[in-house]
Formats: C-alpha cells, structure tokens, sequence
C-alpha cells in the first residue's frame, strides 16, 4: 500500500487508537522531532532553523525511507527568522549566535520582577505587550522609535510566514507521504510559563516561598490563555496539543501539588470538556508525579516521557488509563550497537507495550547524532516484536467528543467599540461585531502567543 | 547544630542572612560562619537522600549560598584566613550553555568548603586541560543538558591524557542525558546522578 491518503489514514487511526486506548494492529512509532531527519541527510541546525525549504527535503527523503514511523515532528519551534523579526534576547540560534551543527538554547531569565506580579494578574495581557515584549525583545525596547513600530509590524508577518511556512512542510509530508504530525499547535502549564518566561526558576523559588499566594494568583490567571493556544494549534481536533514541560523534574510533590499541578489540572479538564486530548511532554523525572495524572478522566492526555523518567512504574499506574509514549534513551540511539536496540526494543514491546496504549519514541524525540544504523533496527524491531493483531485494520477516529464549545479570547469585545461609536451602528450590526471579534481573537492570540 | 547550620538545613533565608550579619558585626570568624553553613549544607544533602528534599530545594540552597558568600568572601580575604577542602574545576562542555546543574554542583562544593574553579559554560577541551594544569586539582566536573555532546566530554577526557594529566585528576559528568554508558563511552571515573553525588564524589577524592 502506497497510496499516501491510505497510509495517512492507516497512520492516522493508529496513532489515534494508541491515544485513545483502542486496540491497534502494532506499536506506533510516535517520533516527535525532525533530528533524525537532519541526521540522515546531512543538514545541519542552522539549516533547520533558518531553510525550511531543506528541512521538507530531508523530511521527505528521510521519513520516505523509513515507512513504519507513524508520525513526524513539525520543526515549529526551530524556525529562526521568528525571532530575528523582533530581535528577541533569550534565545540563541545555530548560525546566528551558536555554531551551525548545535541545537538552538533558551536563556532564563527574570523578566517579570518580583514587586510586579499585581500588574500582571490585573492585566496580564497589557503586562505582557506593555513590559514584558519590550525586555524580550530588543526591536521593542524604545517606545518612541520608529523602530518599535516597525518591529511590531515585522512580528506579525514573521508569525505569519512561519505558519504558512511550516504549514507548508505539514501539508507536504500529509500529501505525499501520509505522515501525520506528531501535534497540532502547542501550550504551556501556567507554572512552567511564569517560571521559564516571566520570574526565571531562582526567582520562583524564592517566590513559593515569599509571595506564595501571587505565585498562585498568577497562574490562575494564565489558564485561560494557554486553554486559548492549545484550543487554537488544531481546529480538526485530529493532533494533539504538545505541552512542554519543564519544572516537575524539580519539584518535590509537596511543592509540585501546591503550585504547579492547580492550574494544570484546571487547564486540562477544560481542555478535555472541549474535545482536546494533550500530549505532555514529561521532561527529566515526572515519576514522584505520575498519581495526579489519576485525576484527570481516563484517555484525557498522552503521556511522553524523557529518559530520566520510571517507565515500568508508568505503566504500573498509568497503564490502560493513559497512553504513554517513549522508552528509548539518547544513549540507546547514539552509543548502543544495533543488537542491543533490537533486545530494548523487544522488551518495551513484551513489557510497557503489553496491553496498548503505548508509542516507542525517544526521549522527547530522537536526539541529534543518533546512530542512523540503530533508528533502523528501532524500525524493524518493531516490525518484529511490536504487533497485537494484524487484522485490525485502521481508519481515522473522530476526534474526542465535545461537552463544550471555547470562544476565543478577545481584549476589547464589540460591545466596547459600539459604545466608542456612540452605541449603535446603521447597518449589520452582527456582520460588523462577527470581523471585530475575530481580529480582536487574532490579536489576542497573537500576543500570548510570545510567552 | 548551631543556629546558623540549622536555618541552612532548614533553607530559613531570612534567618541565615540576619545570623550571618550579626556574626560578622559581632566578630565572628567568616571561616567559623562558613563552617557552621558546611554543616547546614550537609544536612541538606541528607534530606535530599532521604527524599525529603528535591531538586527545587538544592537549588535554593546553592542560590542562599551564592547570596551568603557575597557577604563572606570579602571578609574572607580581610581575615586573610583561607582553608580549603581542595580544588575542584568545572564546566558545561562546549555546545551546550546550559548552567543549572552546573551552579548548583558548584555551590554545594563551595558550600562543603572546596576551591571551586567553575570555566562557566561552552567549555571547549582545551580550557578545561589548561584550568587541570593551572590548577592542579585532584576532581574535574563536566556538566551537560544536550545529548549531541557526548564526544565533546570524551575529547575533553582525551585530551588530558594527550597532555599526560589524565593520571592526577578523577572525571566525574552529570547532567539530563548522561548515564552510566555515557561515562564508559566518555572514559569518565564516576557519573553523578545528582548534585550530592558530586559533593561526596569530591570528598571521597580527597580522602574525606
């Protein structure tokens, strides 16, 4: 079968089903990055980040040649010229500020201070384009320039172009390979967003101890924002929502249940009510976590684990009541032999795959410099090991059922702009209102979109 | 336990920069304040391994030390007093700037009374063989986030023992992605899973 709609449609239903809980023919390989890719064709990070032209033809030749992974990793985050558009200070980028061959880096840092919270929770989206923009990014840093404009103007269009460029890599690999991404769009916990952007981790520490009740506020606050970014990442509903995160690795229970998994917890039920199943990105050690996950409802998020994480204790507690995807190590891919692939992935089949509910995966995707020899043997081990019923045969689900509907965030609503206007227009007031509210939702989105 | 080691046990922040300025306003010698906050830090690493403390609290920790030691260094240098456990250099290896790990190995060996020589992050091999020839120290730390840079802490092994220094000095690596093939592959002495396990590492190279 090589027709690319059949095998996206066969991809697609695996990958769902795997989500969902439902039986599947075989264990998907649910990769979740381009690096492999990069690796077999001999691109290098600069060229990810700033030639999204390469990045589809190694996509194409790479994924080509290797048919039984079921999904692939849009380079989203990798896409540079986003962040030159507006001269942002936190990121380092390969070939701009690192060599070529080396993975881009995030710089933390306070950029919220900590006399600043009350700010942010009575207008975190003013704070954020007011006072947290122009610290972040340097084409914003004087108001009075015709820089700032100019730089406000480029920031819209950068997002523009990003989308439609690494839209374009997606439509491609749909269309001529019938690979589905990975994920569709992406959010943050309210914690990780405040810790990562705005206080910087030494800052939180000291907040949950000093002011630990803004550092709650403050995440409140966030959860309908970041509700809005994963709702926003794919209206078919057909991938899910990646959300990253970053804190838990460090966080004792204790710490973790009082101020990060609130907010989470909220933002995902919501989610979830709205049809949207998350995949988590759980990096470092999750393990001390795994039991809150119990609380949301069965199928509700898709679990992907880092290398630092118990996966057999994940499949103890979550098995059969959330997928799991990982099980491989960087080491598994960079310095083992292909036997010893062969043997570990064996054993993640007869083990944490026994039952379903499980994607092989490295940890959080395949890294860079992975041995091309070993992703092959991960492919034809799992053609060995990986299969429950060949007779299952696979077809797009529809998406999660729906208990309600999210409306986009808007800052002013019409009714602001009708009373501006005197309190009532001539014509199709519905027609007007419909155009306002969703350049004002655009808006919106667009800003929080930054954090 | 004195007051002191207890509210650095106890991560009293507060109470530890209060106690720590009256000590010196009193006279107290900065080398008495900073053992009494060995101590303290001692007993956090207990916590730590008993699984009370995480992560989150090591950090604070090493961010109370960094704090404290702004005030003490300087009275350090006034008492002309200087006591070491010994040396020990470290980095993040080259690619990678990621500093966490790194800062908080630094600060808790600081905070076990070593001479921390930290080359900061982006180390290339040759910095580090320079700084083991400088500082004639008996532990090396490489410390990394990004799993591309696997060979860069083996050219780094490599490259003191091109220099003939491979023999003085014990190499530990820590990070996200190292584990215990990562030192084999690398030719490391000891991979450290944690933090502590660098302090006690550290202690145990210099027979402590």
């Amino acid at each position: 079968m090589t027709d690319p709609k059949a095998l996206f449609d066969e991809r697609l239903g695996r990958f769902q089903s795997a989500m969902a809980l439902l039986p599947t023919d075989r264990v998907p390989l649910g990769i979740s990055t381009a690096a492999p890719a990069m690796t077999y064709t001999g691109i290098n990070y600069a060229d990810v980040s700033y030639r999204p032209d390469k990045v589809l033809e190694s996509c194409l030749k790479f994924y080509a040649d290797f048919p039984e992974i079921d999904t692939f990793g849009p380079p989203a985050n990798y896409y540079a010229p986003y962040y030159d558009a507006v001269q942002n200070n936190s990121y380092k980028y390969p070939g701009r500020d690192l060599p070529v061959d080396i993975h881009f880096q995030y710089h933390e840092r306070a950029n919220m201070k900590e006399d600043e919270y009350e700010a942010f929770i009575a207008d975190p989206t003013a704070f954020l384009l007011e006072v947290w923009m122009p610290r972040v990014h340097d084409g914003l840093a004087d108001r009075q320039s015709p820089r700032y404009s100019l730089t406000l103007l480029k920031a819209v269009y950068a997002q523009a172009r990003m989308r439609a460029e690494v839209g374009a890599i997606t439509a491609a690999m749909i269309e001529k390979l019938g690979l589905p991404p990975a994920f569709g769009g992406g959010c943050h916990a309210a914690f990780d967003e405040l810790s990562d952007k705005l206080r910087d981790f030494k800052g939180i520490l000291r907040d949950i101890r000093k002011r630990p009740e803004l550092v709650k506020r403050a995440c409140g606050i966030m959860i309908p924002f970041e509700i809005n970014k994963a709702v926003g990442g794919d209206p078919t509903r057909r991938f899910p929502p990646y959300m990253t995160t970053h804190k838990p690795m460090f966080m004792s229970p204790k710490e973790f249940d009082e101020f990060y998994w609130p907010s989470m917890k909220e933002m995902l039920l919501v989610l979830w009510d709205c049809g949207v199943r998350v995949r988590i990105v759980m990096e470092g050690n999750w393990t001390p976590h795994i039991h809150r996950l119990l609380e949301l409802p069965k199928g509700s998020v898709v679990c992907e684990l880092d290398m630092q994480n118990d996966i057999v204790k994940f499949k103890e507690i979550l098995g059969g009541y959330h997928c799991i995807i990982g099980g491989l190590t960087d080491p598994d891919f960079i310095l083992t032999s292909t036997t010893e692939m062969d043997e570990k992935v064996h054993w993640l089949c007869e083990t944490i795959g026994r039952g379903g509910g499980f994607m092989i995966n490295g940890p959080c995707g395949i890294p860079g410099g992975a041995k091309i020899e070993n992703i092959r043997a991960m492919c034809e081990a799992v053609m060995k090991y990986g299969w429950y019923d060949k007779n299952v045969k696979h077809i797009p689900l529809p998406p999660p059922e729906k208990k309600r509907d999210w409306e986009p965030l808007i800052y002013t609503p019409f009714e602001e702009y009708k009373k501006h206007l005197g309190g009532s227009v001539t014509g199709d007031e519905e027609v007007i209102a419909k155009y306002w509210n969703a350049f004002e939702a655009q808006a919106l989105a667009w800003a929080w979109s930054w954090l | 336990m004195n007051e002191l080691a207890l509210a650095m046990k106890e991560l009293d922040e507060d109470k530890i920069m209060e106690l720590v300025k009256s000590g010196l306003d009193q006279g107290d010698s900065p080398l008495d304040i900073v053992a009494a906050l060995n101590q303290g830090v001692v007993g956090v690493g207990e916590l730590y391994e008993s699984g009370e403390y995480f992560v989150s609290q090591l950090m604070f920790a090493a961010e109370i030390l960094t704090e404290v030691m702004e005030i003490l260094e300087p009275a350090m240098v006034r008492s002309g007093r200087t006591e070491s456990a010994g040396t020990v250099v470290i980095g993040t290896v080259a690619g990678d700037v990621h500093d966490i790990g790194k800062n908080i190995v630094g600060t808790l060996l600081k905070g076990s009374g070593f001479n921390v020589v930290d080359l900061g992050v982006d180390v290339p091999a040759d910095k580090f063989v320079e700084a083991v020839a400088e500082h004639q120290p008996k532990v090396l730390g490489m410390s990394a986030l990004l799993s591309f840079t696997y060979p860069e802490m083996k050219a780094v092994v490599e490259a003191l023992a091109a220099k003939g220094l491979r023999g003085q000095v014990k190499v530990v690596i820590g990070g996200a992605p190292v584990t215990d093939e990562v030192k084999v592959y690398a030719g490391a002495d000891y991979w450290a899973p944690t933090a502590m396990d660098t302090v006690s590492f550290a202690n145990r190279a210099y027979g402590k």
